[in-house]
């Protein structure tokens, strides 16, 4: 098997009257944890949501443990079992009991009878420390404990990889740790992680590598420690500049 | 052996020709039975003048008599293309009936009369020109009056002009000198003017396709005459609907014994309440069915606009519902349900019920759509999103995630809609379909009685929408108790 989760090749998403990602090129490992970082409208959001198809991609290649992604042959529910993903307003199922947000995916594709994945649930809700909230809908949860349901949900498929769009963007302060920390468990788990985020202290702390995009582009690539303190580039400087 | 064989011939020829006598040997006579004392309902039977004579003779010549009850103005129609032998209706004899029709010779004499209220100040016909008049759609009154005063009011019976010209809607009604006897009886506050508007004769129609009938029928007609018989039965019918006393006595002087005498005439004489008991069942009936085509001609149109315009798929599909959406909204219920049953199902003979079903079915499936349509673009987009990201399918989506909360929340609006189609289902009588609403004109037609038949119409929606509306209100908040 190999090392490499994605590899993209000189990606390329228009809109009619932008361009949001321009001839993007990178590769991602596995167990690596990647933080994408740089100001709004840089194309970052847009550039993981295509790593799942959300976004559909103008031109270029995304390879997914070798195969290519954007050819039509893909089977593409198939693919996206294999890659979990965190969005910024949770997207948690209101109508759907915790437990349920939870088993439906597993169950319904097939992956898991629902005992098992009902087994599976409350192990996951055991870890995130709420057992006690199986049988509750979303909207008696407050937002860091719908967020960490929501990165338990993606769990339950057993993913490659797990994509997080700003997941703490929409949290009150106070709840914005429980979740940092979860995430910071699984990084040390050895998860495959690739992260939006504001959230840069925190960045420089997990993340083993950096993505500093802006305009579209990807233009600083390295450690935390070179991109936030030793760029040469003075917009990544400028940035770092403002934020820290 | 060779008895053995003749034998067996004979009984087949008598097998076979009883066959045949069978077919051969059916009448159907198509009438309109409101128009007492020739034809009209008595105990959910056709009764009356027509219909004794025509069994009567239907006997004598080995016939079975099958009596289709229709439109006034479709009874010559029907002998005319076949679907009956007989038309029996107290029919005018008229120069332009005779082109389309047989005639047989004439069974009664009779005339076109004005009724008015007692106060009223008209005399005779030269003081009707300029006022409204009543008439039967498509009766010799209608004719007359058309042709040489001015066009006058059309009504579907004659005991709905009546009843018109009771509530001073119109100022004269003009109909067979017959019925006008029983009208002025029963409904004091009336009078017939002595001099009537024209004389005429009845006969019955035949298709001009069949004259060995007309011949058969004209002989045994004249035999009936000459020995009194048809005098008699003549007699007996307008004897029995004379207005006498309704079975009981009540205190006519109070309000409370007019009230019950009137409460008896309309729900309890003759079972008269069956009407509607059957009405309100057949209402039920095709309310409860339209609404589960409706829901699943919804559902379907829904997802799929809701499909092509969130992913561009679909197209021809979505351009059929979009047409679907237009003409269906664009037209109105009756109209849709008029053009289902009399061009759509216009050659075959299928059950009127069906015909309502599918015709409300269909309308209420483009409001339903539009309905679901509006709660599934109510949902965040993000829930596709994530439903998509866990590898669930488009459709698994739609029917895990999304389709259930747009049903919530569309509740509401579709449970308002199903309320409406209930009520819109009481256009049926259009079709001459026996529900509710026409279960009252009925009772109406026989008791010349408007208030309390539609008051007790009215009354039996009134409660059943109530009912609809406390379920779907628990229905919602059980829904709630999730948020």
């Amino acid at each position: 098997m190999s090392d490499t989760v994605f590899e993209i090749n000189d990606l390329v998403k228009k809109y009619p009257a932008t361009t949001a990602i321009d001839h993007v090129s990178t590769t991602i490992k596995r167990g690596e944890v990647v933080f994408i970082v740089g100001p709004s409208g840089s194309g970052k959001s847009t550039f993981l949501r295509s790593l799942n198809l959300l976004e559909l991609p103008t031109s270029g290649k995304i390879l997914f443990k070798g195969n290519d992604i954007t050819s039509s042959k893909i089977k593409i529910n198939r693919f996206r079992q294999q890659v979990g993903m965190v969005f910024q307003h949770f997207n948690l199922f209101p109508h759907l009991t915790i437990r349920r947000n939870i088993t439906l995916a597993p169950v319904k594709t097939g992956r898991m009878k629902q005992a098992e994945a009902d087994r599976k649930a409350d192990e996951l809700l055991e870890r995130i420390g709420l057992p006690d909230k199986r049988d509750a809908y979303p909207n008696q949860l407050s937002g860091g404990q719908k967020q960490r349901v929501a990165i338990v949900r993606a769990l339950a498929m057993n993913p490659d990889v797990i994509l997080f769009d700003e997941p703490t963007s929409a949290l009150d302060p106070e709840m914005v740790g429980e979740v940092l920390s979860l995430m910071k468990e699984l990084a040390n788990d050895g998860m495959t992680m690739i992260v939006v985020t504001h959230e840069i202290g925190f960045a420089a702390e997990v993340a083993n590598r950096i993505i500093f995009m802006d305009q579209g582009k990807i233009v600083e690539d390295g450690t935390p420690e070179q991109v936030i303190q030793n760029s040469a580039n003075p917009r990544v400087k400028e940035f770092f500049s403002k934020v820290l | 052996m060779k008895i053995l064989f003749l034998l067996s011939v004979c009984l087949s020829v008598i097998f076979s020709s009883g066959c045949n006598d069978d077919k051969k040997h059916r009448l159907v006579m198509a009438t309109n039975a409101t128009f007492p004392p020739y034809e009209y309902l008595a105990d959910h039977k056709i009764d009356g003048i027509d219909p004794k004579i025509v069994s009567t003779i239907a006997e004598a010549l080995g016939y079975e008599l099958e009596i289709q009850d229709m439109a006034f103005d479709s009874v010559i129609a029907a002998v005319q293309s076949g679907k009956a032998d007989i038309a029996a209706s107290g029919i005018t004899v008229t120069e332009e009936r005779k082109k389309q029709v047989f005639f047989t010779v004439p069974y009664v004499v009779a005339e076109q009369v004005i009724i008015v209220k007692k106060e009223s100040k008209i005399k005779g016909s030269s003081d009707l020109k300029g006022l409204r008049i009543g008439v039967q759609h498509g009766t010799t009154g209608d004719t007359y009056v058309t042709k040489n005063i001015q066009e006058p009011e059309r009504f579907n019976n004659g005991p709905l002009a009546v009843a018109a010209l009771l509530a001073d809607k119109i100022d004269a009604v003009v109909v067979d000198g017959e019925p006008a006897e029983v009208y002025i009886q029963q409904r004091p506050g009336l009078k017939k003017l002595e001099q009537p508007l024209t004389f005429e004769e009845y006969a019955f129609a035949i298709g001009k396709h069949n004259p060995e009938l007309l011949k058969k029928f004209n002989d045994q007609l004249m035999k009936l005459k000459a020995s009194g018989k048809l005098d008699a039965i003549i007699q007996h019918y307008k004897e029995i609907n004379a207005p006498g006393n309704s079975g009981k006595s009540f205190d006519n002087t109070s309000f409370i014994g007019k009230f019950q005498e009137s409460l008896y005439i309309n729900f309890f004489k003759d079972s008269r309440y069956l009407y509607l008991v059957r009405g309100f069942a057949v209402t039920l009936e095709i309310t409860f069915f339209a609404v589960l085509m409706g829901i699943g001609i919804g559902f379907a149109v829904a997802v799929i606009r809701s499909t092509a315009d969130t992913t561009g798929k679909l197209k021809l599909a979505d351009l059929l519902c979009r047409v679907y959406l237009t003409v269906i909204r664009g037209t109105p219920v009756v109209v849709q349900l008029l053009i289902i049953y009399f061009v759509i199902f216009g050659a075959v003979d299928v059950d009127k019920v069906l015909v309502a079903v599918i015709a409300f079915g269909i309308n209420s499936g483009a409001y339903v759509a539009e309905i679901i349509r509006g709660g599934i673009a109510s949902i965040d987009k993000g829930q596709m999103e994530a439903a998509r990201s866990l590898g669930l399918g488009y459709w698994q989506s739609m029917r895990e995630i999304i389709l259930p909360q747009a049903l919530k929340n569309v509740l509401p609006a579709l449970g308002n809609e199903f309320i409406v189609l209930l009520k819109e289902t009481s256009v049926s009588g259009y079709i001459a379909l026996a529900d509710l609403t026409k279960g009252g004109d009925i009772i109406r037609s026989q008791t010349y009685d408007a208030f309390l038949p539609l008051i007790a119409v009215a009354l039996i929606y009134l409660a059943v929408v109530m009912l609809l509306s406390y379920l779907l209100g628990l229905l919602e908040k059980r829904l709630k108790r999730n948020e």
